[in-house]
């Protein structure tokens, strides 16, 4: 059964921008990847969906409720946990505190005992249990991201909306937090919207491309991959000819080889079968007239 | 409720964390408590030696509400925006509770926190005063103060920063936004209800913005007494000690509170509509690049977005935000209500004091008889039936007359058909139907209620008749006064209970209305029969105090007396009797005093009894300690005589703290009840009250054996000062004999006398010509300054010739005597120096002569400068 069903979601602000225009989303169980190019309008369907957004037109629809009736908003916050993108907790609380807080805000009807198992438990599925007594002020960016998950799951969401989650981090901490999502998208949906590929593809069953404010693609990352077979060639760099459309670089024996996205194959290439997620997702992209925004390690 | 306790935990553990809140509140406590610390270790700055919590509490009342009111500001503000400053906020996107949920819970978990500090600062106040040596049982003042004063204050400033700090996003910004647009408003709003005569005051007085004025006047150390107490304590010593009323404090609070505590409701909530949790999507002003006003539009256009409401608010939640304003309109509409009373009441004072109505009372008219029977009730109103007794003592018959009763009671015939009444303001015309024919004897029944009072109108400065036209034509607002800040101070309360004839009867009035008091003496008899509740002590000045009965208590006297001079005094009084029966009613804390005071009260009445035998014949004293109204703490203004009306001696609260040793042990205290019986044997005009009032001063001083000089030591001495020098002067003049049988002949006298009058008798018994000392020093204001000149010393075989000059260089005809003093003997002459020439004097002797003395004795009314020459030595 779907969660949230979205359907003609469009957002045009005050200044005239349109950035929604008509979105048709089903969201349900597992790990649903959210890519786009900066300004696709990512961020505003992420706040429509936590209700921090009222959408122009269109119909959301929660587990069969509706966010204009304003009785329902309260439960279908509930529903949600989220993590927005510039996240950082109360500096003065500790974790362990910090998550107490943030459960009496969401009315976790919890007895006192049981709510402090919880947020260990929590705090030891993001890897804080060690720092839990330490006041949050002194984290690091990556500490404060999984405190943000541990947070974001406190209440026991339906679904968790996660906002450009390792954005600024260092390989290691973006490769722990992977970890951690992982780990709670084995028992609840997750959103993840993010412009890096690599995060979508280490961890999502479905994704979906936003860009421009429509959905260009939603089907699971192979999809996305059999779409750009056929259509990327591989070229050494010096001899390659003017005009190309570079997907992405790569060096093999010393040597620097372009990885093209065109039609008919380019003179002195050679096809490019091993296609990763980011080549298909640049290809895709650029096949529909957009530049993509990526971001590699 | 666990939500609620959720945010309470939150906020205590954030705060108590916060560097910001401790400094804060570290400051807070040291300030409000450091006046109190100072005298709890410092007791001897207590004027008396001893600790009431007077001082504590007036510290509390001046400076507690405004310190509340920035340290609620403060923490609020903090409070609100630490975690949208820290970014943090953006947590409570998805939290099920509504907007207004979320800011009511920190709301009260913030006022909880501020309300804490403030009892805190107040628990200090109390345990000085404990330690300092007041009781605890005394100190229920100081919980009052917090509750009324202090508790408001710091709830409704929580509220207002916590709204301004949710509204505008940003501390500074809630800050300086809110003082200037209530300070512009307020000034806007005000010059538009100017053009309808009326203003509306600040939230100043509510807060006591003045009273934190004081606080570095509690340490200025600098400026000491004469015994080295510091000034500044010095009024903090003479706080009042009188019970807390409750009820007059909210009567005075409300109209002062009555905009700006809903107006912080209001702000509170408002802000749920602007709490951000969603995020601003406003349409934008497009801003043409060469717009000449292009950057204060775009400041606009930053404001608006900024400003934008959040999203998808339930309507519950904006119905409430309405309330809030709602709440303000209410407020407002009560102060335009109470505003309007009081003008009312100002505008009927004003017709009746204007119109001179109703004519006097025709002299032969007389009020032979009163009986007052009633009730007094805790909340200060009275019902009584009165029966009054007229006769025509004149040849004509009489139809009407006219008489005084207090604005706060209503009169009405009870029964008589023969009688109608006509009212304005404090003034009756009573009707006669027929008319009260010569020799004729009518009693006239009237059933009188209401709440004897005083309004004090706001702004109201000197004669009300003068000041209120002005107010009247006044169009600017800065002329206009917020009548709605008037007070109507009740004459029955606990703290001081003041009941004159005026408020038990109508009492006839013979003097023309433009005078401020009617002189004539009307003695009549006086039943009074008052049941009143039994916290209360009351005591009339026929001698009588108030006796219990079951839950009430019953006062009861009879007397013939002057009915213009009936008084019934007291308030909520701890008893102490003392030696020879007479009876001392303090207020509570002053039990610790009363030993001391009331050895002090009898040696004064016993010294009485000795001088003034006539005055002490009989009598009963009751003492009883005047309060001052509750509000005002302190007692630097008017400050009131002792009074004596009977046998009830009313002595001012400072009596007791203050003042108490020394005015008594100066027998400051015999000298007045001196006065005020000399003053009662005979009625004097109203001009001449002050002229009698310092004449019996100077002849009672005398009589005490107290030091009196004629001589000034700077010309800015104040009419009492001069006028008793020149009484000194006087008494040599015409010898201490002849004046107190002239004074005795003066009072033996009937009907209303001057200082005319007196004079005539003093010159008749003297034989001296008083005129132009009357003129010159009574009527006129005149002090003469003298001083020697061109003293020659000659000899001529073997007798001596001293000569010389004596000038006035100020105004006054002065009779100085001038000494020389010889190897031998010392001789005199009276030199008579007109108003601003010279008088030449020689003495001749066969002595040689050492000096010239210019009035040695200080007898001679005068101003003398320090360079001025009053002694020349033979050389």
């Amino acid at each position: 059964m779907e969660m949230i069903t979205v359907r003609g979601l469009r957002k045009v602000y005050g200044d005239g921008r349109e950035a929604l225009c008509g979105i048709d989303l089903e969201i349900g169980e597992g790990m649903l990847g959210v890519l786009g190019p900066n300004g696709a309008g990512k961020t505003t369907l992420l706040s429509i969906l936590v209700l921090a957004l009222e959408p122009t037109e269109g119909e959301r629809v929660y587990a069969g409720l509706d966010p204009r009736d304003s009785a329902s908003r309260a439960a279908i916050r509930r529903m949600i946990g989220y993590l927005p993108q510039d996240f950082r907790p109360l500096g003065e609380l500790t974790a362990r505190e910090y998550l107490a807080h943030c459960a009496a805000l969401r009315e976790i009807p919890l007895r006192r005992r049981a709510l402090r198992e919880r947020i260990d438990l929590l705090l030891e599925a993001v890897g804080l249990h060690e720092a839990a007594s330490r006041r949050s002020g002194t984290y690091s960016g990556g500490m404060r991201r999984r405190l943000g998950i541990a947070q974001a799951l406190i209440h026991s969401p339906r679904l968790v909306v996660v906002d450009e989650p390792t954005a600024g981090l260092d390989p290691e901490e973006r490769i722990r937090f992977r970890t951690v999502i992982t780990e709670v998208a084995e028992e609840t949906a997750v959103l993840l919207s993010t412009h890096i590929v690599e995060d979508v593809e280490a961890t999502c069953e479905r994704i979906v491309v936003v860009a421009g404010g429509s959905v260009l693609f939603d089907d699971a990352p192979t999809a996305l991959m059999h779409l750009a077979l056929g259509r990327l060639w591989a070229v050494e760099a010096a001899a390659a000819p003017e005009g190309l459309l570079i997907v992405s670089r790569r060096v093999e024996d010393e040597q620097q080889w372009l990885i093209v996205a065109a039609d008919e194959r380019p003179v002195n290439s050679s096809p490019h079968d091993d296609v990763t997620l980011e080549e298909a997702y640049a290809t895709f992209l650029l096949h529909r007239g957009f530049a993509p925004s990526t971001e590699t390690t | 409720m666990r939500l609620l306790l959720a945010f309470i935990r939150h906020e205590i553990a954030m705060q108590s964390r916060s560097m910001r809140f401790r400094a804060t509140a570290a400051a807070y406590l040291v300030v409000a408590s450091a006046s109190a610390v100072l005298f709890a270790l410092r007791p001897d700055l207590f004027w008396s030696g001893q600790a009431t919590p007077g001082p504590f509490v007036a510290t509390m009342q001046l400076t507690h509400p405004g310190l509340a009111a920035i340290v609620a500001w403060v923490i609020a503000v903090d409070a609100i925006n630490r975690e949208r400053e820290s970014n943090a906020f953006v947590a409570l996107m998805l939290n099920p509770i509504g907007n207004l949920g979320y800011v009511v819970r920190r709301y009260v978990a913030v006022a909880l926190i501020v309300v804490t500090l403030t009892a805190i600062a107040a628990l200090v106040n109390f345990g000085c005063a404990v330690s300092a040596g007041a009781s605890p049982a005394d100190c229920d003042s100081i919980a009052w103060v917090w509750l009324l004063w202090v508790v408001p204050v710091a709830i409704a400033m929580s509220a207002f920063a916590l709204g301004a700090g949710t509204i505008a996003g940003n501390g500074m910004v809630a800050t300086v936004g809110t003082i200037l647009l209530l300070g512009i408003s307020l000034g806007i709003g005000n010059d538009l209800l100017a053009k309808v005569g009326r203003t509306v005051e600040g939230p100043g007085e509510w807060i006591n913005t003045d009273g934190l004025a004081f606080l570095p006047f509690f340490f200025d150390q600098r400026s000491t007494d004469e015994d080295g107490r510091p000034t500044g304590l010095w009024l903090l010593s003479q706080a009042s000690d009188g019970p807390f009323e409750p009820r007059e404090a909210i009567r005075y609070l409300l109209p002062r509170s009555a905009i700006w505590a809903p107006l912080s409701a209001a702000a509170l909530l408002v802000s749920p509509v602007f709490l951000r949790r969603t995020r601003p999507d406003a349409k934008p002003w497009k801003i043409r690049p060469n717009h000449p006003l292009r950057t204060y539009l775009a400041y606009a256009k930053q404001l608006k977005e900024h400003m934008t409401p959040d999203a998808a608010l339930p309507r519950a939640e904006l119905a409430i935000a309405c309330s809030g304003v709602a709440l303000v309109a209410l407020g407002f509409v009560f102060v335009w209500r109470t505003d309007e009373e009081y003008r009312r009441l100002a505008r009927e004072r004003f017709a009746a004091e204007s119109a001179e109505w109703p004519e006097p009372t025709p002299p032969g008219l007389e009020l032979r008889r009163v009986g007052v029977r009633g009730a007094a009730t805790r909340d200060g109103a009275l019902a009584l039936r009165v029966t009054e007794t007229f006769h025509n003592a004149g040849p004509t018959p009489v139809a009407r007359a006219a008489l005084e009763l207090n604005h706060g009671l209503a009169a009405r015939v009870d029964g008589d058909r023969t009688v109608t009444i006509a009212r304005r303001w404090d003034r009756l015309e009573m009707r006669f139907a027929p008319p009260l024919a010569p020799g004729e004897e009518r009693t006239v029944a009237l059933a009188i209620d209401g709440v004897p009072s005083t309004v004090r109108f706001r702004g109201e400065k000197g004669k009300f008749i003068e000041w209120y036209p002005g107010i009247e034509q006044a169009r600017l607002a800065l002329w206009i006064p917020d009548f709605s800040r008037s007070h109507t101070e009740r004459n029955i309360s606990a703290r001081q209970t003041t009941l004159a004839s005026p408020h038990l009867f109508p009492l006839p009035r013979y003097a023309p209305w433009k005078d401020e008091t009617d002189p004539r003496y009307q003695k009549g008899e006086l039943q009074l029969e008052l049941t009143h509740p039994a916290e209360l002590t009351l005591a009339s000045d026929a001698g009588a105090v108030g006796r219990r009965e079951g839950e009430s208590a019953r006062l009861a006297s009879a007397s013939t007396q002057n009915l213009a001079d009936v008084l019934i005094l007291g308030g909520a009084r701890t008893e102490k009797q003392l030696p020879g029966g007479t009876r001392l009613f303090v207020v509570r804390p002053h039990r610790s005093y009363a030993d001391e005071r009331a050895a002090a009260i009898s040696d004064s009445l016993d010294r009485i009894a000795e001088l003034w035998p006539e005055m002490a014949a009989g009598a009963q004293w009751v003492a009883l300690e005047a309060c001052r109204p509750f509000r005002m703490v302190l007692r630097w203004e008017n400050e009131p005589e002792t009074a004596i009306t009977g046998a009830i001696l009313e002595l001012p609260e400072s009596a007791f703290t203050a003042m108490g040793r020394r005015s008594l042990r100066e027998q400051r205290l015999a000298s007045r009840l001196r006065v005020r019986y000399l003053l009662s044997r005979r009625a004097v005009t109203a001009d001449d009250a002050q002229f009698f009032r310092i004449f019996y001063d100077a002849l009672a001083a005398r009589e005490l054996g107290v030091e009196q000089k004629a001589i000034l030591d700077s010309l800015a001495e104040d009419t009492g000062d001069k006028m008793r020098a020149a009484m000194v002067d006087l008494r040599r003049r015409v010898g201490a004999r002849r004046m107190d049988e002239a004074v005795a002949e003066f009072l033996s006298r009937p009907g209303t006398g001057s200082s005319k009058e007196l004079f005539d008798i003093l010159e008749q018994r003297s034989s001296v010509v008083l005129k132009r000392f009357y003129d010159d020093y009574v009527i006129g204001r005149s002090v003469p300054s003298l001083e020697l000149s061109g003293v020659k010393f000659e000899r001529t075989g073997d007798r001596w010739s001293v000569s010389g000059s004596v000038t006035n260089k100020e105004s006054g005809e002065a009779l100085c005597p001038v000494f020389l003093r010889t190897e031998i003997d010392r001789n005199s002459t009276i030199v008579t120096v007109p108003d601003g020439g010279s008088a030449e004097f020689t003495f001749r002797t066969p002595y040689k002569p050492l000096g010239v003395e210019l009035d040695p004795n200080g007898e001679c009314f005068r101003y003398q400068a320090k360079t001025a020459r009053v002694g020349v030595t033979y050389r």
